[in-house]
């Protein structure tokens, strides 16, 4: 698509925007695999009308605050990208240009923003998520009176908090070359994913050690456009990881593609260097074990229907859709099904289901129909986020199907397959 | 034709939208507009004074009453895809958005059709049709996205249309607004129609003629096996050379596609196709039927592909190498965006053999105006898509790629093309549509639509430019007639030309088989029995040209010993001619497998009411460039114009025939095993029920290789509950039905569909009058009532029929009233009523 965007200023990143405009023929690929087009059926809100909107902030012809509600809207699913035939690179328009909306003040609604702040300032903080989650359960008898801006806030509060998991280290005397990010969300609500990829780990035999529990690498933000709190959080991962480091494994797909994204987050400035490194280090767990030679005797006994959900982040993001699969089907007594909807999201989509729930309650009850239908035994995803968002859905809609990550499937086979 | 001045600014359009419809779906803002802006092709953008997200029909009805009031005018849009700038918004207009209206409302599967809402996605069909084992065949390569309303307003083509035909094949029905504000249904559910083909003209017009509030739609059994071939090429030339064999080895594929080096480098990054490496060309042949049939075509295919040069051939090994290899073609246009910035699809179609000519010349323009071309095209069809490679930055870069792109349409028209295969002609080909029209021909387009919508609001500039009107007088002595057409021909084509200017009244006729017209009239009677002969006949391309005088059997002679046929085996009588056929629009037992009569006709040249030649149509298999002028002559009963001239599609005729007849003791057990039999094994050439003694006898028809015909048959035969016998040699059976001479009684066609024959049936069996539920359930022949009694028959079931005796003229009874498009298209073709017909117009009086 033609555009007049003045490279000559604007941020570090209008080259790859422009791009991306660039490479976009409209021809409207990305539309039927657009989760807010589906839902909403509006051009605005389909990738191809954002692109066109952001050209035409870009340009200078409509005020980016005009532009911001439909680009905010976008889930940064990027199933657009797995769709175009042209090659656009829609994310590395997508996260610069929110980035360049909270610099312009954009215009979201009051409720908006209040979730969106108090997100941001506490899911990538775990102890801060922690106290948040004590404080929220401990006056969960006062929810009734919250002004209904945080109530899709409070529905999120857990009814159980899991008990904290001290993260632990290697024992072997050389400093490990693998890395792995516990994340700052998972450690606090689902420890036991990270308990779980530990055991499978061992069993795989590999040396490895968990990043400071603290440690956030910033992804929620970059993926919300707060590219400068993005950059602090990104600096506190660098810090963490040692220079022997050789793999920095994820277990979030939204972290895992975040870090692959640093170059661009970091473009034009001094860490410009190593954020490529990193970026470069890292790798999703399912990638990294599918090249590892598994244990024998994985098997789940009884056999178990399992459903495996593509995280956006995974399978449109890195384009990682193989790997998991092939992992869970070396498990003997595991029958895998495919969803009939597997290119959209579930609605969770990093702090979207917090801004955005009427969405996110839309396209997260579409995928826990859709795993109802195909009579499953479990639900298994690569991503804390998904695995929230169908789970909350499930039993809305009275399921108790379970929804695992990945790793926990593993760790079960791999428990059964020592103790017959 | 002048169009009222809207009026109304913006602010007051959005004021009385919001009265209209609720206020939230009214979009007004700069940003909610702006993605409206441009469809697929965005070099035209225009901006909407607003835009309506629609979700119910009678919104549309009431949008578009307003617009008929104020004369705002607006753009029905589907999905924005349209590649030639149809779905542009039209300044100061409104968009109205149909993608909300994504409703399947019924899935008929024992009819083999199902009614959509215009915003159904056109893959979203044959997603429904699945669980019954059927499909919707025209498949566009945007078929994951494009509207079902998008692909009627351009007659929407794609990979398939060489076997499936257009988007017009598949579309039985539609109830649509009229620009003016009225709504009527057009068409019927069953695949046979009575009267003139108006959802034919309706599909293809561009938004010109209305918005479709609801679609009937054909739908076809799953094709059991598909083999798709993929062959790589040297050159180019070489890989239309094999398309050439492909056709002249009598085989039918159901798509022959290529692509040039520079779209499979597109495609191959795009979706890593895994197409051959170093190909300078690729043929994508896909065959298509029952897996013994397809074996053995597939042998015959791969030794002519080896023969042509293809340096490597593969075929899918299964459903994901075929997805693999088709999504690398689907994708091709939009892969190109990453070779170029910007690029214009061109869609022009030439004759066949002519392809490697037009590669050529498309190479050397492409040299001389120092601009890449990528092709990619519809082979089999003729149909070019040229992709012109431009960076919309550099200065004067459009402007040379539109001229570019005009050379390469005019040297389509030189070639006896068309200007647009499929994509419509929209804002993009406005210019050219006059390269391809002239005079008269294109006077009557912008007739019609002033006589649909005076006030020009219906997707204004779309197709018919307002800048090009008035038309340039035609120089007197161009009167566009062929060369082939002799000094006397034209002469006394001149002579027919004054009589109907002088006459008050007249009829039409050709062998005198089937005189139309009403006896009782004082008619001046007009013969083009003279008219006789075939005027063009190239076997590889599938088209013949034919005087209206010409007898059908001539044709039919003519055909057969090239192998070719009239697929849709129309009924005649020694001495029917083609131009009567037409009229009476007859089709035979061969309609059920690919297509009537309306979805072969091609092109016509006729004398209308007011003694002026009137062209329409063309001489290609596809062509979308103006209004579809002759799907009206199918069924018009000599009602519109005196036709002269026809040109038809042909196919290549199968080697061999074999038929079933299979005995059913009741009538419930014969309806379920003829269901049983359309959705089988075997794709039927026909078929039909014929109440025998003590029960019912199901004939079932396969075409195809003769070794392979026993085997086959018995296949059928395993689905089929009742005694089967077999008739290798059926000619003289089907021909049988397909004779009308020596009718002492009347002959009625009744378009019916499947699920009525129990019922009729139940009643007709106590009676005496011979008949055959034809068509595999969709005509009912009776041979026996007389007119009053049958009309009877009919109003009780609600039905329609035209009937035929002898010489006498045809009769159209029961239920049928004229379509409003349909008069006010006679009143500009005949406004005064010259033409003598039993069709039942109530013209407007004419002031």
């Amino acid at each position: 698509m033609k555009h007049t965007i003045d490279l000559a200023q604007g941020p570090p990143a209008l080259p790859e925007m422009a791009e991306a405009i660039s490479n976009c023929v409209h021809c409207g690929f990305c539309l039927p695999v657009c989760p807010t087009y589906q839902v909403q059926g509006e051009e605005m809100d389909s990738p191809r009308g954002r692109i066109f909107l952001m050209k035409e902030s870009l340009e200078g012809s409509l005020p980016v605050a005009e532009t911001m509600p439909y680009v905010d809207n976008c889930l940064g699913c990027m199933a657009c990208v797995t769709a175009c035939p042209s090659g656009v690179e829609y994310g590395q328009l997508l996260s610069p240009f929110r980035a360049l909306g909270e610099e312009t003040n954009s215009c979201r609604n009051l409720g908006q923003s209040i979730r969106r702040a108090i997100a941001l300032r506490t899911l990538p903080f775990p102890r801060r998520l922690r106290t948040a989650l004590t404080v929220g359960r401990a006056t969960r008898f006062l929810h009734g009176l919250a002004p209904p801006a945080l109530k899709p806030l409070l529905r999120l509060i857990p009814d159980r908090m899991p008990q904290a998991w001290s993260l632990p280290q290697s024992q072997s005397v050389s400093p490990p070359k693998v890395a792995v990010l516990a994340g700052c969300v998972q450690s606090v609500l689902a420890p036991e994913v990270n308990q779980a990829t530990a055991r499978v780990l061992h069993a795989y035999g590999v040396d490895f050690t968990f990043l400071d529990a603290q440690v956030c690498c910033g992804a929620l933000h970059m993926h919300a456009g707060e590219a400068p709190q993005a950059r602090v959080q990104a600096q506190g991962l660098f810090d963490a990881v040692s220079a022997e480091t050789e793999v920095i494994l994820s277990n979030a797909a939204g972290c895992g593609s975040g870090m692959r994204e640093y170059a661009l987050l970091f473009k034009q400035t001094k860490l410009a260097e190593r954020a490529d490194q990193v970026a470069g280090q890292t790798q999703d767990i399912s990638v990294f074990l599918s090249q590892q030679t598994a244990p024998r005797g994985l098997k789940l006994d009884p056999p178990l229907r399992v459903g495996y959900h593509d995280a956006c982040h995974l399978q449109h993001a890195q384009g990682i859709t193989a790997e998991p699969r092939a992992l869970l089907q070396q498990i003997e007594g595991l029958e895998l099904v495919e969803l009939t909807e597997a290119v959209f999201c579930c609605g969770s989509a990093g702090i979207y289901n917090i801004e955005h729930p009427d969405t996110a309650d839309q396209l997260g009850r579409r995928k826990a129909e859709e795993a109802m239908a195909q009579d499953i035994d479990l639900l298994v995803t690569g991503n804390i986020g998904c695995m929230f968002q169908i789970r909350t859905h499930l039993r809305r809609l009275h399921s108790d199907i379970p929804v695992q990550h990945t790793m926990q499937v593993l760790d079960t086979a791999l428990d059964q397959s020592r103790n017959p | 034709m002048t169009s009222q001045e809207p009026g109304l600014d913006q602010t007051q359009v959005v004021a009385e939208l919001q009265e209209l419809v609720d206020p939230h779906r009214v979009l007004h803002s700069a940003a909610a507009r702006a993605p409206f802006e441009s469809d697929g092709l965005t070099a035209f953008r225009a901006q909407p004074f607003a835009v309506v997200l629609i979700e119910t029909a009678a919104e549309i009805v009431n949008l578009v009453r307003w617009c008929h009031a104020t004369g705002v005018p607006f753009l029905a849009r589907g999905s924005g895809t349209s590649l030639s700038g149809g779905s542009t918004p039209i300044p100061n207009g409104i968009v109205l958005a149909l993608n909300r209206m994504n409703r399947i409302l019924a899935m008929q599967p024992k009819n083999l059709l199902c009614r959509v809402e215009p915003g159904v996605i056109n893959l979203d069909v044959s997603r429904a049709a699945q669980p019954h084992g059927l499909y919707y065949a025209p498949d566009p390569s945007s078929q994951a996205i494009c509207t079902i309303g998008g692909n009627v307003a351009f007659n929407s083509g794609g990979a398939h249309c060489l076997k499936y035909g257009m988007t017009s094949n598949h579309v039985l029905g539609l109830t649509y607004v009229t620009p003016t504000g009225e709504i009527e249904h057009i068409g019927h559910d069953s695949l046979e129609g009575l009267g003139p083909d108006v959802p034919g003209f309706f599909v293809g017009s561009e938004g010109r003629f209305g918005v479709a509030l609801e679609l009937t739609l054909r739908l076809l059994p799953l094709v059991p096996t598909y083999k798709t071939v993929l062959a790589a090429y040297h050159s180019t030339a070489a890989a239309g050379e094999a398309v050439a064999q492909v056709v002249a080895s009598g085989m039918l594929p159901g798509a022959m596609e290529i692509m040039d080096r520079l779209s499979i480098q597109a495609a191959e990054v795009s979706v890593k196709a895994n197409y051959p490496a170093g190909a300078e060309a690729i043929l994508i042949v896909e065959l298509e039927g029952d897996s013994a049939q397809v074996s053995a075509e597939f042998v015959e295919l791969t030794q002519l592909l080896e023969a042509s040069g293809a340096y490597e051939i593969r075929a899918a090994r299964n459903e994901a190498e075929r997805a693999s290899i088709w999504k690398g073609r689907k994708s091709a246009f939009s892969a190109v965006g990453r070779l170029s910035p910007d690029y214009i699809v061109q869609d022009g179609v030439v004759p066949r053999s002519r392809l490697g000519e037009a590669l050529q010349t498309i190479e050397d323009l492409s040299r001389r105006y120092d601009i890449r071309v990528a092709n990619v095209f519809h082979a089999g069809d003729g149909n070019l898509h040229p992709l012109i490679l431009f960076d919309g930055r550099e200065e004067g870069a459009l402007h040379r790629a539109e001229e570019l792109a005009g050379e390469i349409l005019q040297m389509c028209i030189d070639m006896g093309g068309s200007i647009t295969g499929e994509h419509g002609v929209g804002m993009e080909k406005g210019a050219y549509l006059p390269l391809q029209y002239q005079g008269h021909d294109l006077q009557f387009m912008y007739d019609v639509s002033y006589a649909l919508d005076p006030h020009g609001v219906a997707n204004r500039d779309k197709k018919l430019r307002h800048d090009s009107w008035p038309l340039a007088p035609t120089a007197p002595d161009a009167d566009g007639l062929p060369p082939e057409y002799t000094h006397a021909q034209r002469r006394r084509i001149e002579d027919l030309c004054i009589h109907i200017r002088q006459a008050h009244r007249v009829r039409v006729i050709g062998g005198g088989t089937k005189s139309t017209g009403i006896s009782q009239n004082p008619a001046e009677i007009l013969s083009v029995g003279e008219f006789s002969g075939i005027l063009e006949y190239n076997p590889a391309e599938f088209t013949i040209t034919t005087w209206a005088g010409t007898p059908v059997a001539e044709i039919q002679a003519a055909l057969a010993e090239q192998g070719q046929y009239l697929p849709f085996c129309p009924p005649t009588q020694a001495g029917s001619t083609m131009g009567g056929i037409v009229s009476c629009g007859l089709s035979g037992e061969g309609r059920l497998r690919f297509g009537g009569m309306r979805d072969f006709i091609l092109g016509v040249r006729c004398i209308d009411g007011t003694g002026d030649l009137l062209y329409g149509g063309g001489r290609v298999v596809k062509n979308t460039a103006g209004f579809d002028l002759p799907k009206l002559m199918v069924g018009s009963l000599g009602s519109l114009a005196l036709i002269l001239e026809l040109t038809f599609k042909v196919f290549p005729q199968p080697s061999a025939h074999g038929t079933l007849i299979c005995h059913l003791q009741d009538l419930d057990t014969a309806c379920h095993q003829m269901h049983a039999a359309r959705t089988g094994p075997c794709e039927l050439d026909s078929l039909c029920l014929v109440p025998a003694e003590e029960g019912y006898d199901l004939y079932l028809r396969l075409a195809g290789s003769v070794d392979l015909l026993p085997d086959r048959l018995a296949q059928v035969a395993q689905v089929l509950t009742g005694k089967c016998r077999t008739v290798l040699d059926d000619a003289e059976l089907w021909h049988g039905w397909n004779q009308m001479s020596r009718m002492e009684r009347h002959r009625w066609r009744v378009p019916i569909v499947f699920n009525h024959i129990r019922k009729l049936e139940t009643f007709l069996q106590d009676t005496q009058w011979q008949r055959r539920y034809g068509m595999g359930g969709n005509l009912l022949c009776l041979d026996g009532p007389d007119p009053r009694a049958m009309n009877e028959f009919l109003l009780r079931f609600d039905l329609g029929a035209l009937g035929l005796q002898g010489s006498r003229s045809p009769l159209v009874t029961g239920v049928y009233a004229v379509p409003i498009l349909l008069r006010r298209v006679k009143r500009v073709m005949d406004p005064k009523d010259k033409f003598v017909s039993p069709l039942p117009y109530v013209l407007p009086v004419v002031t």
